[in-house]
Order: structure tokens, then sequence, then C-alpha cells
């Protein structure tokens, strides 16, 4: 194991924002530990729903489910910080549940990015215990950023698109 | 023919099917309840139809249904629900129907999560709900209930094996005292739900099949499953899963019984 290859492991591990990993060869062994403030928890898994390990005598002492995007996933990293030179209203999640682009896997996306919507116009829908819930667009506008993508679990008040008012 | 008149006559609700549109061929009856609803439908307003040519079932899925023979129907709830309740109104209308048969009949119902009706582990009963909401709240739900009543054979292909209240009892059903049956059953759950969440859950869970039974559920995303023990579903309609890994808590899902 030379140098470079150590660094490009520490790279590796740095970007992956996991919390440890262990290396072993036949002569070889090596931990690296990340102590960043950020890995704090077992984060919740981006693929999993609601607070992750409710009690089930106490549910509401769970993450509140605001809290339960973790703050490694996509969706939640474009909204804790959306590009700067993007201004736009966000849209959000009403409800938790599955993200759908489309009325059918077979179905044309509501809205693509680039779109002009008007206010009222559809522009996803979020199942949740076969509930399908159209979301509407609360501002006239152009789509400038998809947020979430396709048959992806969202949170409540997840921000689901980024339009810039007309 | 589904007769309206019969059907009022035996009516006991005070909102839910007072005001109908039946219809001998619809696309859906989702779609035109909509449209009434847009155009002004009151609370409670029913639409029925001997014969959707477009029903369907959750990511456009088909509903079949054998004309004549079946009750599709659409209910308008207007306006009586903060967007927290509305999975509940799924979960009450699931335990409405259920019950509604089973107490009518002698046979045994079970809700396989969330929301289908099944007798032995066939489906005769789908429900899908549709609404519109933004940031303001849930506006009007649009609550689609499919329940095979009197056809005798089902061809074809269906995710779940059919059956339909008529096999299950060897004859046939007044379509009418049935649907005005389900729709008091609905009724009370909507307005149990509209004055206190308390109990719908519970009352879902006397009715939830799986119960304490190994399953595993299929999560859109990536096809990744869970495999558990169903234990319950929470206060918010959520089912909870105990996996390896602890409880954990779902909003949708493809839930399989395994064992």
């Amino acid at each position: 194991m030379d140098i470079e290859q150590i660094k490009a492991i520490l790279q590796l591990v740095a970007d992956s924002g996991v919390a440890e990993v262990e290396l072993e060869d036949e002569d070889f062994r090596m931990v690296v530990k990340t102590v960043s403030s950020q890995v704090v928890a077992p984060a919740p898994q981006p693929t999993h729903f609601y607070a992750q390990q409710g009690n089930a005598a106490a549910p509401q002492q769970a993450p509140a489910p605001q809290a339960a995007p973790s703050a490694d996933n996509a969706p939640a990293q474009a909204a804790a910080a959306p590009a700067p030179e993007v201004n736009g209203v966000e849209v959000k999640a009403p409800i938790v549940g599955t993200f759908y682009a489309a009325s059918s896997p077979e179905s044309a996306p509501f809205v693509k990015v680039g779109d002009t919507v008007q206010k009222g116009d559809v522009l996803c829908i979020i199942e949740a215990m076969k509930l399908m819930n159209e979301i509407e667009s609360e501002v006239s506008g152009v789509i400038k950023q998809i947020l979430v993508d396709n048959a992806q679990p969202v949170q409540y008040d997840e921000p689901l698109f980024l339009v810039d008012p007309a | 023919m589904f007769s309206v008149g019969n059907f009022h006559n035996n009516l006991r609700t005070r909102v839910l099917g007072q005001s109908v549109r039946d219809f001998s061929v619809v696309s859906s009856t989702n779609d035109l309840a909509r449209d009434w609803c847009a155009r002004g439908a009151p609370d409670g307003a029913l639409v029925i139809a001997e014969e959707q040519t477009a029903g369907r079932g959750r990511l456009n899925r088909k509903w079949l249904s054998e004309p004549g023979k079946n009750l599709t129907f659409s209910v308008v709830i207007r306006n009586r629900f903060p967007a927290a309740l509305t999975n509940l109104a799924v979960v009450g209308t699931a335990v409405a129907v259920s019950a509604a048969i089973a107490e009518a009949f002698p046979v045994q119902t079970q809700i396989k999560w969330p929301n289908d009706v099944q007798i032995d582990g066939k489906k005769c009963c789908g429900i899908l709900f549709e609404t519109e909401s933004s940031q303001a709240g849930v506006n009007n739900i649009i609550a689609g209930i499919g329940i095979n009543v009197n056809q005798r054979e089902f061809s074809g292909r269906y995710m779940t094996d059919p059956t339909s209240l008529s096999i299950e009892l060897g004859y046939e059903l007044s379509r009418e005292l049935l649907l005005a049956d389900i729709l008091l059953q609905i009724e009370h759950e909507l307005d149990a739900l509209t004055e206190s969440s308390g109990g719908v859950h519970l009352r879902y869970q006397q009715h939830l099949k799986d119960i304490g039974q190994p399953v595993s559920l299929t999560l859109h995303s990536e096809g990744e499953k869970v495999k558990g023990i169903a234990a319950g579903i929470d206060k918010t309609g959520a089912l909870q899963i105990m996996t390896p890994d602890g409880l954990r808590r779902f909003a949708a899902g493809e839930l399989t019984s395994q064992g």
C-alpha cells in the first residue's frame, strides 16, 4: 500500500460521509474514523419513510418527521443549499409519502425543468396509503429545479420543486 | 340496473349518497366525481356506474369489473380534514367497508394494508383516494371504491386473486342495500374522524390481515424490500414492521404475506 493509495482511500471515505472504515490486506490493516460533526447518530437511510426507530408505545417521541431526512441525502442537500444563483419559490411536500413525477409509470412527467406552470397546475403526485395526492403549484412561473427523484420517499415539508415566479 | 330509488329508500346517511349521479358507462367514476366536485358537488356526492371503461387503481393499474354486477362508485368528501388526517380517512373507509360486509353477511373480511378488503386472502374490494392539495391544506377528496358483489367468474390476470361476495355466499345480493349499508358505515367513520382521530387505527387493527405474521414490504425506490413481522399501524395509519433493525414505519409500499 503506497501513500497515493492511502490518500485515495482517505478521500473516498471523506466523500462517502461514512463514519468509519476498516480495510485489511494480508500484511496491512487500516482503520479510518471521521470526526466530522456531521456524523452523529446513525443517520436515517434516505429510502425509509417517517421517523425510523419509532417506539410503538410512544410514537410521538420518535424523531419528528421533519427531522428525518438525513443530512447526507441528495434532496435534503439540495434543499439545504439551493444553488445561490437560482431564485425561486419552493413547492414543499404537504404530506409524507412517495413522490411520483407522472400519473403512471408509462406517462410523461407532469412537468420538466423549464416548463411554464400556472398556479394550481399539478406538479406531481405524492402517494401515501393509496391516497394519490396531486400537488399543485403555489405560484405561476417556470420550473427551475426538480429536487426529488421519481418514486423516492419524501418527508413532510421537504422541498420538491423550485419555481421562478413569473 | 342499479335502482337509485331502491337505494335511496334504504339510505340512512346524513350526507353521503344523498346527491347521486348514476351512469351506465363512464370512463372512471373518480373522473366524473372530480369534474362534479369542480362544479360544486355537495359533500357526500355519489357517482355510480354500471361500467367503467377506464377504472383504475394506483399507478393506473386497471380495475376490472363485469358491467352491471358490482359496485363501482366514487364519493366526494369536501373540506373535512386537514392534510394530516387524510391518511386516516383512507384507513376509516377500509374499516367501514370491511365492517359493513362482515356485519351484514356470514363472511370474515380482512384488510390488507393499506386498504384492500379481502375474504380468505382474495380481494373483493379496492379503494383509491385521489385528492388535490397545496400547502394551504387538503381541499377535497375523491374516494373511489370498487366492490365485487355479484360477479361469478373472473378471467384475466389480477395482482391479487379476486373473489366476490356472491361467490363467497352462494347467492345474489342487493347492490342497493349493500351500498346504503357501506355508505352509512363510511359516514360514521368520517364523522368520528372529524370529531377526533382517536380510535380508528385500533378498529383498523382488528381487521388487519398479517398482524403478527411475517411480511415483506417492497418500497418503490429501487425495489428495496423490508422483511419482518407486521406489528400494526400507528396513529397516522403508517404500517409498523418489526425488523432486525427495530420497529420501522412505512406510509407506502407493496405488502406481501410471507409464510
